[in-house]
């Protein structure tokens, strides 16, 4: 395979900058505070950048172009429904959740209910999801590195995987909301200036949209006549959906596990104790919103332009590549390279960020949740910072260990796999622990496992027992997008429990409600996390 | 507790004793981050808020009136957002010819759904940050 020079220098030096403010970071982020939450001297623009960062992960910087080029319309659920996922954290958690105090998504079901147990339970969740959702970024920086250098797939693995361990690490919270905030402008930069430079030199969005559908040229034409979506790729109820029994019930059960799944990601919700304040949480989901919905204007344009210009991915399979192969479609051949250079910059800034993200979090649970929390609590802040480190090193590996085995997954299916999670174990909890009063620790913690539990067992059925080549059913479709009736079951678990048991409604719930809603213009204010 | 945001009462009982020296090299980090494990540390700023801490009916009310309000405001606004992208699938069922018709070029669903959905979801989030603002504000009020 041929070696693209200018690109590996551009992806070489995202992660030599990545690791020299790894370094740096060792120097600055010297307390267990900065270690966990950046000491929460984060203003909202700069912590936006750093969630919007964190967010966009290789699945959205290469992997939704790629799949708008495979299936159309469909695929465009995807990223509204990320987006929209902000706007449910913003009406029913962003700040109560940080006016509570709670640190991690454990801290809240233990604080609110005062329940060591129940912290247990939703650290597991916490660890699964972190788990599940690194492993696509593994993979997409493989993907990358074996498309930009021709290396084999494991190298890139290895390569990144490293890299994040040892920067997360080093450096901690504090460390990486910087090198975060960096690399979600370096993807913001490296989608939307591609994107311009090719509709400035092949012609306009509703051209593209012409060629796309309606007159293919011959490239187009002959790939679909070979096998790619023809012109239903541009329609709703397209490839994507009509292989699923039911399209419509298909389309609301995606909508729904990436909606409410992102409004329960704990590696995000981590991310809004480092405000100042609640009104500051809800500026900065804000702000995410705004930048998030700008990046995502741009992948739907390019899998527009990768159906048009780079057909041959669809017969060679490689349509998770395109973002990286598109500049060398550009008749100059200098441009392309350097547009090749930018975009890979952007896939590798989207691995680091994200994988450095979903480990801070992993470690996060497992040295504070687990170790300071539960199995050591009288440790001191120099133990609690080893354990933080030792726990970054052992997820990273562990990570990188199973990402080694994963390489023939569609690497967006994967990330709803950790959505469906998130949606159906930690979304019901948080919004009935936020606004409903009655709600009690058996009711919280039955229906956290019950939707927790089911949708890990629809997902771990797809993935070892369901057959990707077979026609879809209706009940296919319900275990392989299982959010749609796992949060409904969750909710009900939660309400029932709460009502069968309203003697274990915790004796001091109005003053947790107090915490949560009370807004901090009258200088109450409080945080879980003490010293 | 450091408190940026108003005048502390002068005769306000000390706080809770600050935590026990640790090994951080920031003592100013430390002086900012009370010890508080339990409510009971909760520093009533005045009057009002002791009310609303005690649990006494009027603040009861004040502090359920906040919450019902909010939570009115976030459904207004989710179901606002839901109505319209949840409809979207049905119209797209529904009336093929019409969600195809041509707007710039472009289909119109394809249109509403990888460009404006997104200043839709910034406006509905402005409109949410803004009045919940205010509700805490009218709160904020009344409780002084």
């Amino acid at each position: 395979m041929q070696v693209h020079w200018i690109a590996l220098v551009a992806f070489a030096g995202i992660a030599l900058a990545t690791i020299a403010v790894g370094i740096y970071a060792t120097r600055v982020a010297r307390t267990t505070h900065d270690v966990y939450i950046a000491s929460r001297a984060v203003g909202p623009v700069l912590n936006a950048s750093a969630i919007s960062g964190e967010y966009l992960s290789a699945a959205s910087f290469l992997g939704i172009a790629g799949m708008v080029m495979s299936f159309g319309y469909d695929v465009l659920w995807y990223p509204a429904g990320y987006a929209a996922g902000y706007l449910f954290l913003l009406l029913f958690i962003a700040a109560p959740l940080r006016r509570f105090g709670a640190y991690t998504i454990p801290d809240f079901a233990e604080g609110r209910f005062g329940s060591p147990t129940f912290r247990r339970i939703a650290m597991c969740f916490v660890l699964l999801i972190g788990i599940f959702y690194m492993l696509p970024q593994m993979k997409g920086a493989g993907v990358a590195v074996q498309t930009i250098a021709g290396l084999p797939y494991w190298v890139g693995v290895v390569v990144v995987g490293s890299v994040i361990t040892l920067n997360v690490a080093l450096g901690g919270m504090k460390g990486i909301t910087f090198v975060q905030a960096f690399q979600f402008w370096v993807k913001a930069f490296a989608i939307s200036v591609p994107a311009f430079v090719l509709l400035a030199v092949f012609g306009s969005y509703s051209a593209h949209w012409e060629w796309a559908t309606s007159s293919p040229p011959p490239a187009l034409q002959a790939a679909i006549e070979a096998g790619a979506p023809g012109s239903a790729w541009g329609q709703p109820f397209g490839p994507l959906a009509e292989r699923q029994g039911q399209p419509l019930l298909f389309t609301y059960s995606l909508m729904i596990a990436t909606v409410f799944g992102t409004a329960g990601l704990p590696h995000i919700l981590v991310r809004f104790y480092t405000n100042r304040d609640g009104h500051t949480a809800r500026q900065t989901t804000l702000v995410v919103l705004a930048m998030i919905g700008l990046f995502y204007l741009f992948p739907p344009i390019l899998g527009l332009l990768g159906r048009v210009h780079a057909p041959d991915l669809y017969l060679s399979g490689r349509t998770d590549a395109l973002l990286l192969e598109l500049p060398g479609r550009l008749p100059d051949r200098l441009l392309g390279e350097l547009l090749r250079a930018v975009t890979a910059a952007g896939a590798f800034a989207a691995f680091m960020s994200t994988t450095s993200g979903l480990l801070v979090a992993v470690a996060g649970a497992l040295a504070h949740d687990l170790y300071a929390r539960t199995l050591h609590p009288r440790a001191d802040l120099r133990e609690r910072l080893r354990a933080f480190r030792f726990a970054a090193l052992l997820a990273g590996a562990v990570a990188m260990a199973i990402s080694l085995g994963i390489e023939r997954f569609h690497i967006n299916m994967l990330v709803g796999w950790a959505f469906a999670i998130a949606a159906s174990a930690f979304f019901p909890l948080l919004v009935l622990g936020i606004w409903w009063r009655r709600l009690t620790v058996v009711g919280a913690a039955a229906g956290t496992l019950v939707g927790g539990g089911l949708a890990s067992a629809a997902i771990l059925y797809t993935m070892w027992a369901g057959d990707p080549l077979l026609p879809a059913t209706t009940w296919s479709t319900l275990l392989a997008q299982p959010a749609i009736w796992t949060i409904p079951v969750s909710f009900g678990t939660m309400v029932l429990g709460s009502l069968l048991t309203p003697h274990r409604v915790p004796p001091d719930v109005n003053l947790k409600m107090l915490r949560l809603h009370v807004p901090e213009t009258l200088g109450l204010r409080t945080d879980y996390i003490g010293e | 507790m450091k408190s940026s945001f108003r005048s502390e009462p002068q005769d306000r009982a000390p706080f809770e004793a600050p935590p026990a020296a640790t090994d951080t090299d920031d003592p100013d980090l430390l002086a900012e981050l009370p010890s508080l494990e339990t409510l009971e540390a909760l520093q009533p700023a005045d009057d009002a808020l002791q009310e609303i801490a005690e649990q006494t009916a009027y603040g009861e009310i004040l502090l359920e009136e906040l919450i019902r309000r909010q939570l009115r405001l976030g459904i207004s606004v989710a179901a606002a957002f839901l109505i319209l992208l949840f409809g979207l699938p049905l119209m797209n069922l529904l009336f093929p010819e019409l969600v195809q018709m041509r707007v710039l070029g472009l289909p119109l669903t394809w249109l509403a759904l990888a460009v404006l959905v997104y200043p839709f979801l910034w406006c509905l989030a402005v409109y949410y940050v803004s009045t919940s603002r205010k509700y805490e504000d009218e709160f904020t009020e009344l409780v002084k």
